[in-house]
């Protein structure tokens, strides 16, 4: 059949060729009547029945080309004197009909032009001709033609073929009357047999159909005012009328992509009606809905609605349109009218970004709608639709939907995976619009949707991990927008989210508490330095807050230690800052050591330790919140903590980074801070012997005598000694010459012009120092 | 031996020249035995009028019983030569018997002569008028000239006459029912046959729908009557098949066939008809059809 039909064109092409070849050769020696023979029998070639219609088309738009050679030259023969009356009469003696109209309509298109009689009488004539093609698809086809040819020749307003020829309700007139009739020939195409076949081949023509509309909305002279009195009403009856499915969509279709919004705006009331009451059953009228709110919508977020609103209510149309597609219609699947239903929530979104009332009453609807079905009618299309429902308001509305009372009842047809990506959105709508969260009621409402984040419950599905990791970080961001001006109320809310998370797991309270851990002391932070009159309160104390945080802290420890390490330091900080009274010596005490303890016993690798307690000893040196006695323990255990680690090089300097815990803005002990010199420089001598890279280490000591040498008496000769033990294992540790050797090389070239520099300002210790 | 003596001396040849043939209309007509001809018009009141030339052609002298020229109108069954006759015939008397020994000229005239019946040029009968002229010898055959010239008669009177259009309801029936019209009866030879057809039930598949023009000769009368058909043009109407409801357009221009106005029973030997025939052919090539007489006049 394929094979059969790539044939049938290819001699039909074939002919056409030739025949145009001769036309032209013709019309070259000026012999119209051969030409006129040779066109007839290219012509003739439309006239096969064996081509599907896109390979008719093809053939078509080949004699298409062709054809617009012989208006060309009808054009000149004109101009030469030809009397264009005659030649329109004597094309007409052809004896097929096929030639015989694409020759007069192309004769009449140029007649027109010539001004010698009116354009709608020319176009009147054309078009009562062209009725004695009935075959469907060459009909389809001829007419195409027809509008293709008067596309400019119609007495459009403003067009140079109004008055005389008409005006522009004869030009509407001419393309009803095409529409009407190209209509009917469609629809008569679908025949009884083989159905889904010629409904795909009417599909494949459905452009031509739809060029009517486009010639329509070209026409100047189709105002407002004309298109709502006389063009709509027409389209309308020729809709109504034909009772035919695809027809009717199409056509319903192409009307509203083809005029403007505007235009929809002042007739949507009759629209709609025609839509829901007038049309065939089975017309996908959710479509039309669909295509017409996204144009008004679109429309709306670029023009002011609040001209148009109060002459038209079109939420108030389409929402009795619907409800009464809705309600009385069973023939349209479950799904279809809930994508309706989204479509109408977009819209409604849109154009009335304020209008909560208007959505609740939408989500009425839609729960209605959920209510009639059975529970297997809602598949995994359905879901989606359901999921976008509850999702779309929380770009414009965000939280306040939360409150809307239909909002969980739709909920509840949500499978988990759903509901939990339904929660998923609507954290990201909050985190995303920055959305404060200081209203407890719509905090309660947020926990109960974005439970399925919470809490594992009996429907749970696992899911990657990288994916658990993204949306519980999200639940995280949740807790740090919560703020409120009443500090108290702030702490309610706060407390609220911490009682949900801690009902989840550990998995992920390991991101949930963390988070919350840090609002708290955001919160401490505020009552401290804003409202001290709170503290007259008994509920919100700092002892109350200090001990909630750290049996949180507690809680992540026994699976992640050094994340509650970290928690501890960040905790020591935080009570630091609130507390220089040091009324919570002891407790601050008790963390330090917990700290240490946690270093000590739980963190094995030695790198981990090896950063940490570089961390441990900075943030103990800023501590100003606990008593000297105390410091000085946790200094010191620090210290040997640092003095224990894996590795020499780590051993001295880590020990020699403890001297500023002994020796800064709040401490100023210059005798530990000697001791600890001492100490980093006994481990780096023992091991300088098998390690000549340790030198390394000496140069870091230099480095640091120079630093506390401007604060502590440091003595001269400790330093030569340490100058001169690098000059000697200097070369030794240099042969290396591997990526350590090189530090070190740069290392020590920086610290000689250092040095260089300092003796030229004369500085104490540098003077003796020879390099 | 006279004969012969005639071969050697040359025969006495007769030409005719009509008189303002030069600005008279011709017309043109397609003669079955010797193609196209093109004639001169007379029509109305015309008189026809000339001059008849006798040349010697080398013989010394013509020993004659008469010169005359006739004005004949003849109805000529192509056929059968036997059934032919005159519907007129006027003679004048050019020179009475005598001798001529040199080339004379002889100016003739029939003025207003009747002009009963149009020229018709068809396929069996042909209605033709000429002058003939001849001279008569008593030794010697007799020299004779023909030439023929047309008689057009336009119809006024049916141009201006009431025209009543052609209206019939056909079809078969649960089959096919459609009407047609055609907005005249009567047309001139170039007129447009306008109408429409009208389908009320299409129960067939119809391919094409087309309109034929027949012309229809009659000759004979009685028994022996017989007829000939001809189409003339066929031409498409309809491409595809109407549903009910539908109406289709008829226009065919008839400058564009070989028309002539028809002719009823002239001088009781021949008619010419032209008939409409509508034919709807369905997809099994079968055909369906309806024939309407029209007639065909001669506008003035």
């Amino acid at each position: 059949m394929d094979d059969d039909q790539e044939k049938y064109l290819e001699d039909a092409r074939k002919v056409v060729k030739e025949q145009a070849y001769f036309m032209r050769a013709s019309l070259d020696k000026a012999q119209l009547k051969d030409a006129l023979r040779y066109s007839s029998a290219m012509l003739s070639e439309l006239r096969t029945s064996l081509l599907t219609p896109r390979n008719y088309y093809m053939l078509f738009m080949q004699v298409f080309d062709e054809m617009r050679i012989l208006e060309g030259y009808f054009k000149e023969e004109y101009r030469r004197g030809r009397k264009m009356q005659d030649l329109y009469e004597s094309v007409q003696h052809a004896t097929y009909v096929i030639p015989r109209l694409y020759l007069l309509i192309t004769v009449g298109s140029v007649f027109i032009q010539t001004h010698e009689i009116g354009a709608k009488v020319i176009l009147a004539d054309l078009i009562e001709t062209i009725k004695s093609v009935q075959h469907p698809l060459r009909g389809l086809f001829i007419r195409y033609y027809f509008l293709k040819m008067c596309k400019d020749r119609l007495p459009d307003t403003g067009s140079e073929y109004e008055g005389e020829g008409g005006n522009i309700d004869d030009a509407i007139e001419v393309i009803i009357r095409n529409l009407t009739e190209m209509n009917k020939l469609w629809i008569r195409m679908q025949g009884s047999k083989e159905k889904s076949r010629r409904e795909r081949e009417r599909l494949d023509l459905k452009v031509t159909i739809g060029e009517n509309i486009t010639r329509l909305s070209n026409l100047e002279g189709v105002s407002l005012e004309t298109y709502k009195s006389k063009v709509l009403p027409k389209i309308q009856e020729i809709v109504v009328s034909s009772k035919d499915v695809i027809s009717q969509g199409y056509i319903i279709d192409c009307t509203i992509q083809a005029f403007p919004d505007e235009y929809h705006l002042n007739t949507l009331e009759e629209l709609l009606r025609m839509c829901t009451t007038q049309l065939e059953p089975n017309v996908d009228i959710k479509n039309i809905f669909i295509l017409l709110m996204n144009r008004l919508a679109a429309f709306a977020l670029n023009n002011d609605m609040n001209n148009y609103n109060q002459e038209i209510d079109i939420y108030t149309m389409f929402k009795a349109n619907i409800d009464k597609m809705l309600d009385s219609n069973n023939q349209i699947e479950f799904k279809n009218l809930l994508d309706l239903q989204v479509s109408f929530l977009d819209f409604t979104l849109k154009c009335y970004p304020n209008k909560s009332e208007y959505i609740n009453s939408i989500l009425k609807s839609c729960c209605r709608l959920c209510q009639k079905q059975n529970e297997n009618d809602f598949t995994e299309e359905c879901q989606k639709n359901i999921v976008k429902f509850l999702t779309l308001p929380l770009d414009t509305m965000s939280l306040s939907i939360l409150t809307m009372d239909e909002y969980p009842n739709l909920m509840k047809y949500l499978p988990f995976q759903k509901k939990r990506q339904v929660a998923i959105k609507i954290c990201q709508a909050v985190v995303n619009l920055h959305q404060v969260i200081h209203d407890y009621q719509i905090t309660q409402e947020l926990l109960r949707f974005i439970q399925p984040l919470l809490i594992t419950e009996a429907d749970y599905v696992d899911i990657p991990e990288q994916e658990f990791e993204e949306e519980q970080q999200l639940v995280a961001r949740l807790v740090h927008l919560v703020s409120h001006q009443d500090l108290e109320q702030q702490n309610r809310i706060l407390q609220s989210f911490i009682a949900r998370f801690l009902k989840g797991d550990i998995q992920r309270q390991r991101y949930t508490l963390p988070a919350s851990i840090f609002a708290l002391f955001k919160l401490i932070h505020e009552i401290h330095f804003n409202n001290q009159e709170l503290f007259s309160n008994q509920q919100l104390t700092k002892v109350t807050l200090f001990n909630q945080i750290k049996s949180l802290i507690e809680l992540i420890q026994p699976n992640h230690p050094e994340l509650a390490l970290r928690l501890y330091l960040n905790f020591l900080l935080a009570i630091n800052e609130v507390d220089q009274a040091q009324e919570f010596n002891e407790f601050t005490y008790d963390i330090g050591s917990g700290i240490i303890s946690i270093f000590q016993d739980e963190i094995g690798d030695s790198n981990v330790k090896f950063t940490t307690i570089h961390t441990i000893m900075a943030t103990f040196s800023k501590l100003t919140c606990i008593e000297a006695e105390n410091y000085d323990t946790l200094a010191s255990n620090a210290t040997s903590q640092a003095a224990k680690l894996l590795k020499k090089h780590e051993q001295a300097t880590g020990v020699l980074n403890a001297t500023h815990m002994f020796y800064n803005e709040h401490q100023k002990i210059p005798q530990r801070v000697l001791e600890c010199f001492k100490k980093a420089l006994k481990i780096a001598s023992s091991s300088i012997g098998q390690n000549p890279k340790l030198v390394y280490v000496y140069i870091c000591i230099l480095n640091k005598y120079f630093y506390f040498a401007q604060h502590i008496e440091v003595k001269e000769q400790d330093i030569l000694e340490v100058v001169k033990t690098i000059q000697e294992k200097l070369p030794l540790a240099l042969k290396d010459n591997d990526d350590q050797s090189k530090r070190i090389k740069i290392y020590w070239n920086n610290t000689v012009e250092y040095i260089r520099i300092k003796k030229k300002g004369g500085l104490f210790g540098f003077a003796n120092i020879n390099v | 031996m006279s004969a012969l003596l005639n071969i050697v001396q040359g025969t006495p040849i007769l030409d005719l020249q009509l008189d303002g043939i030069e600005t008279r209309k011709n017309t043109r007509f397609q003669d079955k035995q010797n193609g196209l001809i093109k004639l001169p018009v007379y029509q109305g009141e015309d008189d026809i009028s000339g001059v008849v030339e006798v040349k010697m052609n080398k013989t010394k002298k013509v020993e004659h019983t008469g010169i005359r020229i006739e004005l004949i109108g003849r109805i000529e069954i192509i056929n059968d030569q036997k059934q032919s006759s005159d519907f007129m015939s006027m003679a004048r008397e050019l020179e009475p018997q005598g001798i001529l020994t040199e080339d004379k000229t002889f100016k003739f005239a029939f003025t207003k002569f009747e002009k009963q019946y149009e020229s018709y040029y068809g396929n069996t009968v042909r209605l033709r008028y000429f002058l003939r002229v001849s001279m008569n010898r008593n030794y010697g055959s007799k020299v004779q000239k023909e030439v023929d010239f047309a008689v057009l008669i336009p119809q006024p009177e049916i141009e201006e006459g009431p025209q009543a259009p052609l209206k019939l309801e056909v079809g078969i029936e649960e089959c096919l029912h459609i009407d047609f019209e055609y907005f005249k009866s009567k047309y001139h030879m170039r007129d447009v046959v306008t109408g429409k057809v009208n389908f009320y039930l299409v129960k067939i598949k119809i391919k094409y729908m087309e309109l034929a023009v027949i012309r229809k000769e009659v000759i004979g009368q009685g028994q022996n009557q017989q007829t000939d058909n001809e189409t003339l043009v066929k031409y498409e109407l309809m491409d595809g098949c109407p549903t009910k409801g539908e109406v289709i357009p008829i226009r065919l221009y008839l400058a564009g066939v070989d028309m002539t106005p028809s002719q009823k029973n002239i001088s009781g030997k021949f008619s010419v008809k032209y008939i409409l025939n509508l034919i709807l052919v369905d997809e099994d090539d079968r055909r369906y059809f309806k024939q309407q007489e029209i007639s065909v006049y001669r506008k003035k």
